[in-house]
């Protein structure tokens, strides 16, 4: 008997099966009833071919697993409006040029324009968007480390979706405001509906002031082109009575809203944020717009302590036009230039007929001291903007704008008309800062240089105490 | 109708009033807003401590800056975090205030409250014939093994479910 020899034989059976196995592959020769898959790899993935009725082997097919967990997910999102300042429904009052309406008070309104997430069950954010101006979303959402359908939640942070600001807790930090968990369709669109922050019997403060920072932007300050360059970041600490009656420092690019201005929009975080802006314009003063306390003490040239203001008080002239200039552009983003009767105040409902139209200049004639009342330079200011005329002479309808940029045009120092003029003492100059530093006089000879003449408006308006 | 301790009652037996320490205001020198014509306070100034369970009671002051007389009206209520009204408003009788004077009165939720968690809302309106206005002010509390516990606005949204969004 012959014994084979392995070692011979192996070459040539490999030989035979390497030839065999390309003959199979190449070669059109395969039956569909008797041949068997054969194994295949597509990057790396273990797969197959069949042979096929025609007698071929086809493409290497690799199983399909289970569907990639991702999708989209749209919905809307809304508050509770219960911010004061809206124009009333009366027979008696017109709400011509009015951008917030007393039908749009105690209804859901939208989060417009805010960042929105979708959040895992484990805290990870796997799916990030904006909502429109009406408060609805889409967003894409995926999550690698599942698959199928998952379950999620819907948040929100209180920050506008171009960074234009933010609503922060009391030390900075990052509000959520979320939905329960919900379930997630892989690979298809989930409609999550419509959901709404508070309601009339708790409506959320911190939604209502989102909504007021962003009325402000987006009818107000978003017609300049300064404040879209320069207005960025700004945080909003809600609540904290670190400021009694709510304040903003510009250095800090920062508003503290204080623990009743959730409602009451126009003197609050629109004014504030009216601060922040003439802070921007002036590129930057080198202290804070009004300064210390002595500002608010007319007649006392120091600090008395408690004094604040109001929109009838009689003011030194760096205090009056500083708050004058911050309420004007809150009233410039209720209010367009031709409404009829625009009015201001300091309340969380309408502010009542008459207190204060300012629509309505107090004239030439005016009384003592009252060339230092805030609220007859918010008038001098809404007489540059508006297209309404309410005296003879009254001709200005020039843009927002031309406010934050004409502030910008303040020669830098501190002498008369230039920019730190107020702040002597903060510069280190040995003497006291000059009260009536900058006034509405200040301003209108800034604008005169740049070709606007705005002396009618003001003199119909009590003129200034400054120089 | 409201007057001291309103709101306040007892469920049996004697109720104990435990002071709460005013918190020291700390003051920024930044610009200030501007000062309404009335300034509303309310502050948690006592645990009322009863057989059921506590009670908080706080000191509303409102404190007018008109140079002439006014006057003011004001509503009291209590909600809890979803909402849903806990003491139903009531209304103060309608009540004149000197110039620059001060109208202080004490509120009270009652005790026993079931364990949650609270606000306490408080809306003033005012008129001096020249300018009125409308303040609100919302303070927070939590009860819990029935211990009634003031909160910050900080930790009332962190902690209930008042930033907890509702389907419509």
């Amino acid at each position: 008997m012959r014994i084979l020899d392995p070692r011979a034989t192996w070459p040539a059976v490999l030989v035979a099966m390497t030839l065999l196995g390309f003959a199979r592959q190449a070669h059109a020769f395969c039956n569909p009833e008797t041949d068997p898959p054969i194994q295949c790899f597509v990057n790396g993935e273990e797969g197959e071919r069949i042979c096929g009725a025609n007698g071929q082997y086809g493409a290497c097919i690799v199983p399909s697993g289970p569907p990639p967990s991702n999708g989209t997910v749209s919905g809307h999102v809304a508050f509770f409006q219960n911010q004061g300042n809206f124009c009333p429904s009366s027979p008696t009052r017109s709400c011509t040029g009015a951008t917030y309406v007393q039908s749009q008070y105690h209804t859901d309104m939208p989060i417009a324009e805010t960042k929105v997430y979708i959040r895992r069950g484990d805290g990870v954010v796997i799916g990030a968007g904006v909502t429109d101006s009406s408060g609805n979303f889409t967003i894409s959402w995926n999550n690698p480390s599942t698959t199928g359908d998952i379950t999620a939640n819907f948040i929100w942070v209180g920050e506008h979706k171009d960074g234009r600001f933010a609503v922060r807790t009391s030390s900075g930090g990052q509000w959520t405001f979320w939905t329960p968990n919900f379930t997630l369709n892989a690979g298809v669109n989930t409609n999550i509906g419509t959901w709404t922050w508070g309601n009339s019997s708790a409506p959320n403060s911190l939604a209502n002031v989102y909504d007021g920072a962003f009325h402000m932007w987006s009818f107000g300050l978003s017609q300049s082109n300064r404040m879209n360059a320069f207005f960025t970041g700004l945080s909003i600490y809600a609540f904290d009575n670190t400021c009694p009656t709510s304040c903003a420092s510009g250095p800090d690019n920062r508003i503290t809203l204080d623990n009743n201005a959730a409602y009451q929009p126009q003197a609050r975080i629109m004014h504030e944020m009216g601060h922040i802006a003439s802070y921007k314009g002036s590129r930057d003063q080198n202290r804070r717009q009004t300064g210390d306390c002595e500002f608010y003490s007319y007649p006392s040239t120091s600090c008395v302590s408690g004094s604040g203001w109001s929109l009838t008080s009689k003011e030194w002239e760096g205090a009056a036009f500083e708050e004058a200039v911050a309420t004007h552009l809150g009233d410039v983003s209720l209010y367009r230039a031709f409404a009829t009767e625009p009015h201001t105040c300091l309340s969380s409902a309408e502010c009542s007929t008459g207190s204060f139209n300012i629509e309505t200049s107090p004239g030439t004639s005016c009384g003592t001291d009252q060339n230092r009342v805030p609220l007859n330079h918010i008038r001098y200011h809404w007489d540059n903007y508006d297209s309404v005329s309410d005296y003879t002479g009254e001709n200005l309808s020039r843009g927002m704008w031309e406010v934050v940029d004409t502030l910008n045009a303040f020669n830098n120092g501190n002498g008369n008309r230039q920019k730190d003029e107020p702040f002597d003492t903060f510069l280190g100059i040995p003497f006291t800062d000059d009260l009536d530093g900058r006034s509405p006089i200040d301003f209108r000879e800034n604008w005169i240089v740049w070709g606007t003449d705005s002396s009618t408006q003001l003199s119909n308006n009590c003129g200034s105490a400054g120089d | 109708m409201l007057g001291a301790g309103a709101g306040a009652f007892a469920r049996g037996g004697a109720m104990v009033r435990q002071p709460i320490a005013a918190v020291a205001p700390q003051v920024s020198s930044a610009n200030d807003g501007f000062t309404p014509l009335v300034t509303i306070d309310l502050e948690p100034s006592a645990v009322l401590q009863g057989p059921s369970g506590d009670g908080l009671e706080f000191q509303l002051s409102l404190k007018s800056r008109s140079q002439r007389p006014l006057m003011l009206r004001y509503s009291y209520e209590l909600v809890d975090d979803r909402g849903n009204s806990r003491q139903k408003p009531a209304m103060s009788p309608l009540t004149a205030v000197s110039a620059t004077g001060i109208h202080g009165v004490q509120l009270a939720t009652p005790v026993g409250l079931t364990d949650g968690y609270y606000e306490a809302r408080v809306m003033a309106a005012a008129a001096d014939g020249t300018e009125d206005t409308l303040q609100v002010a919302e303070r927070y509390f939590v009860v819990k093994h029935g211990a009634v516990t003031p909160l910050s606005s900080d930790e009332w949204f962190q902690m209930s479910n008042a930033n907890q969004g509702r389907r419509l």
